[in-house]
């Protein structure tokens, strides 16, 4: 992939990611659907502008093990406060 | 070209493995704020819900495309040196500089309507109510998010400037433009990030 | 010993001597020095402290300082033994020495990130040594919210940020091993022809490189909550204390591992030289220890038993933790293998690494108590998890980083150590350190607390032993400053290999010049290539 007209594709695409992002959040009141749309916006970056299929299988188990530990990290964190059951969240007011 | 290397090949190429491998770090620092981000929204909806309310939806989006246009044209310029034009890889650098100084200006306009607004977490927070301690903790995060993703954009910015000036230098040709390539990594990564950002903070606890 | 001592008068040490030299030198050898001199001050730093609170426990209610000054030295103790001794100990000095010479590179990948890394180093441990000493810090080294944000007086921020930055000269140091060993491995050296202390060495910096950031952001957030007085983990806004705990074990206890898994690289390269045989088991213990690099951000909620989180979340933690000492045993098993039939040597590389596994093994297998949920309950918080840890950090990971220095000292300053002298160190540390650390397992299973500048007189014996002891052990770790500085103008000259190790790190001439190899070497044979015991025995 080289050249100039994958990379306007790309760029339009984004906009209208975001515009779509917009969209289904303000309009149809979806706003959890925003972090999807955030998440094909990364992706169209990563694979147009950082050329992740150009990179060597090196730099692909890298950028994999990043996302990976993310994944732990959010699953087994969040598994905590998601199934708590003893939780009284007391929000006051100020503090000072 | 370092004596451990066997040829510029395999330097540039360890090069770029070494920024991919920076970048999945990155990706853990920032992992750190989404996962806080998560944790907090689902202790406090109605908090969250009425700070994203008051974020400052107009700004962002623009901020959004500014900077989707910005990781564009760096990598035209990085098209150009691979065809050898140096020139139109310096003029792409300071399109991406001018749009990443167009978004940190937005950004610091941002940042002062937040503040005139009472949207500082603390004993005068605007917000008040039931909801308000929730809403506090989104400002929190909103805060060190955006504060920390500015200064990936100024070192980014430092960064193609690096580059302008060497491939004004000459130092950069059809055959060799590792650098170029590196700091694209940073710079769309930083991208990446304020994507993900994006919608946590103006739209997704809506 | 037949092989002629020619020693070469030029090497890396002789190369050029100026103080710019050395300060700015990208080369991984003398950048190796720089971190073992800083080392060294940090860890007998943290040593001062520690013995001054053995000396305090000698009473039961306190023999020398106040309370509140306990609280600072079990805190400097913490701080500075963790983050900048324990966890850059090896790789930074002995790792960054050795992964050229194994890889059968010129350098590390990165030469220049690794003197930045050490400025970093030097920077974050000044800042936040300034720190303890002016005013110091009381929270102990876990930093938990409320306690360090809103109650002590402690310069929680100027040590948070010491922390932060030297936290990026981890990061930087694991992206450079990461990369050297995927990209500079000498031609012929497959995965598999890797000696085990580079894989170690990978998998310590897998969580260099993934857990660190977590940290850093936990102390960015800390830091502001400590600054503004408002923050995510305030309860008076309904923020959650336990997201602190949760983010700080993200990586404190991966940190464990990056602790203890240049350990347990030392320990394969020591005990296949000094019995001279092959290693039990080479595929296991590679891949245990990505195994343990991977499995050991899956656990940290261990840490977090009796916090208040969820029945749900401390269940799977805790069948996780089970989890992780698998590759552990699955190691140690190994190691039994490789000394069996073997021609055990005692020299003192080996007493050490012979004293890590004794020592290891205790630590380990107490480890299972309190990663059990009941077991826990009754034991946490007590000094039965103080003797745990440092049964693993002390015993385990000092004695073989022990074993290391005095493994490749030769290699590394062209010198032989006195032998009698480091053995008797050995055996010293050996019996200090048990001496100090058993009564504490004791203490803690009767209900001693940690962390008490008091406890009640029944406890006094033991406490008393176990002051005994760490004065045994502060005298064992003493002596090796002397008799390796005195050797490094008096030893005897070493030749290239005086252990007849295999490796590539023996086949260049000792000390290296700066190139390492005057031709780049080319692997023709797996690591560990000792003739076989049966082969030995036909040929007797
Ligand atoms: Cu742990």
């Amino acid at each position: 992939m080289s050249g100039w007209p994958p990379l306007l594709v790309a760029w339009i695409g984004l906009l209208v990611l975001l515009a779509l992002e917009l969209g289904s959040a303000l309009l149809l009141h979806l706003p959890a659907t925003a972090s999807l749309f955030g998440m094909a916006q990364a992706a169209i970056v990563v694979i147009a502008f950082m050329r992740i299929r150009r990179g060597s299988p090196l730099m692909h188990i890298f950028g994999a093990a990043g996302l990976f530990w993310l994944i732990v990290l959010l699953a087994l964190g969040n598994l905590d406060p998601l199934t708590r059951t003893d939780l009284i969240v007391q929000t006051t007011g100020n503090p000072r | 070209m370092h004596f451990q290397y066997s040829s510029a090949e395999h330097q540039a190429e360890s090069a770029m493995s070494g920024m991919w491998l920076f970048l999945a770090q990155e990706i853990l620092f920032f992992g750190a704020l989404v996962f806080v981000w998560v944790y907090c929204c689902y202790q406090h909806p109605a908090g969250f819900r009425l700070a994203t309310q008051h974020a400052n939806l107009l700004i962002g989006s623009i901020n959004t495309a500014v900077l989707l246009t910005s990781s564009f044209t760096f990598t035209a310029g990085l098209l150009a040196i691979e065809r050898g034009e140096p020139r139109r890889l310096i003029q792409a650098c300071f399109a991406t500089i001018g749009l990443g100084v167009v978004f940190l200006l937005l950004k610091g306009v941002e940042w002062f309507k937040d503040v005139g607004d009472g949207l500082v977490p603390g004993a005068h927070f605007s917000l008040t109510g039931p909801d308000s301690g929730g809403a506090q903790i989104f400002y929190v995060f909103y805060y060190v998010a955006t504060v920390l993703h500015a200064l990936h954009m100024i070192i980014g910015i430092g960064l193609v400037l690096w580059i302008a000036w060497r491939a004004r230098r000459g130092d950069f040709s059809r055959a060799w433009s590792t650098p170029v390539e590196v700091v694209g990594l940073y710079w769309s990564f930083v991208d990446v990030v304020w994507l993900t950002l994006y919608p946590l903070i103006y739209l997704a606890a809506l | 010993m037949s092989v002629t001592v020619d020693t070469p008068r030029v090497s890396y040490l002789t190369e050029e001597n100026t103080i710019g030299s050395w300060l700015l030198t990208t080369d991984h050898k003398r950048i190796a020095l720089l971190y073992f001199a800083s080392i060294t001050g940090f860890f007998f730093l943290g040593g001062i402290a520690a013995a001054l609170m053995r000396i305090n426990l000698l009473t039961p209610t306190g023999a020398i300082v106040s309370h509140e000054m306990y609280n600072r030295l079990f805190t400097m103790h913490g701080v500075v033994m963790v983050w900048f001794f324990l966890v850059p100990a090896i790789p930074v000095t002995l790792g960054n020495f050795i992964v050229p010479l194994m890889l059968g590179a010129r350098d590390l990948a990165f030469p220049k990130l690794n003197l930045v890394s050490w400025y970093l180093f030097m920077t974050g441990g000044l800042f936040a040594t300034y720190s303890l000493f002016a005013g110091g810090l009381d929270t102990g080294w876990t930093f938990y919210t409320p306690l360090s944000t809103d109650y002590t007086k402690g310069h929680v921020v100027a040590v948070a940020i010491g922390i932060f930055i030297s936290g990026f000269s981890s990061i930087a140091t694991g992206v450079n091993f990461i990369v050297s060993i995927h990209r500079l491995r000498a031609p012929g050296m497959g995965w598999y022809r890797m000696p085990l202390m580079l894989w170690s060495l990978y998998a310590t910096s897998v969580i260099y490189v993934l857990a660190t950031p977590v940290l850093a952001m936990t102390l960015i957030l800390l830091g502001f909550e400590t600054v503004f007085h408002v923050g995510i983990f305030d309860q008076r806004l309904g923020g959650d204390p336990l997201l602190f705990q949760h983010l700080f074990w993200f990586y404190s206890h991966p940190a464990v591992y990056i602790m203890i898994l240049p350990g347990f690289g030392v320990m394969s390269e020591v005990l296949t030289t000094f019995s001279q045989k092959g290693i039990f088991g080479y595929k296991f213990i590679a891949w245990s220890s990505v195994a343990i690099a991977v499995i050991s951000f899956f656990v940290w909620g261990h840490h977090m038993f009796v916090a208040g989180t969820s029945v749900y979340s401390a269940i799977t933690f805790s069948l996780l933790s089970f989890m992780v000492s698998v590759p552990s045993a699955i190691k140690v098993f190994n190691w039994l293998g490789t000394l069996h039939k073997g021609y055990i040597k005692f020299d003192a590389p080996m007493l050490y690494a012979l004293g890590f596994l004794g020592l290891f093994t205790i630590g380990g297998l107490t480890g299972l108590f309190v990663a059990a949920l009941g077991a826990d309950v009754h034991l946490t918080q007590t000094y039965f998890v103080v003797a745990h840890f440092h049964y693993i950090m002390v015993g385990g990971m000092v004695s073989a980083f022990f074993a290391g220095l005095h493994y490749w000292w030769p290699k590394i300053t062209g010198r032989l150590y006195p032998e009698m002298w480091a053995r008797a160190a050995a055996f010293l540390i050996f019996f200090g350190f048990n001496l100090t650390f058993f009564p504490q397992f004791i203490l803690g299973y009767l209900g001693m607390p940690r962390r008490y500048a008091a406890y009640p007189p029944e406890f006094q014996v033991l406490n008393v032993l176990s002051s005994a002891g760490s004065t045994i052990l502060a005298v064992a770790y003493l002596m090796p400053v002397f008799y390796l500085g005195y050797s490094l103008r008096h030893g005897a000259r070493s030749p290239s290999n005086p252990w007849h190790a295999t490796g590539l790190e023996w086949k260049t001439q000792s000390p290296p010049r700066t190139e390492n190899f005057p031709i780049i070497p080319i692997v023709t044979e797996p690591p560990y290539n000792y003739p076989r015991p049966e082969d030995r025995t036909r040929a007797a």
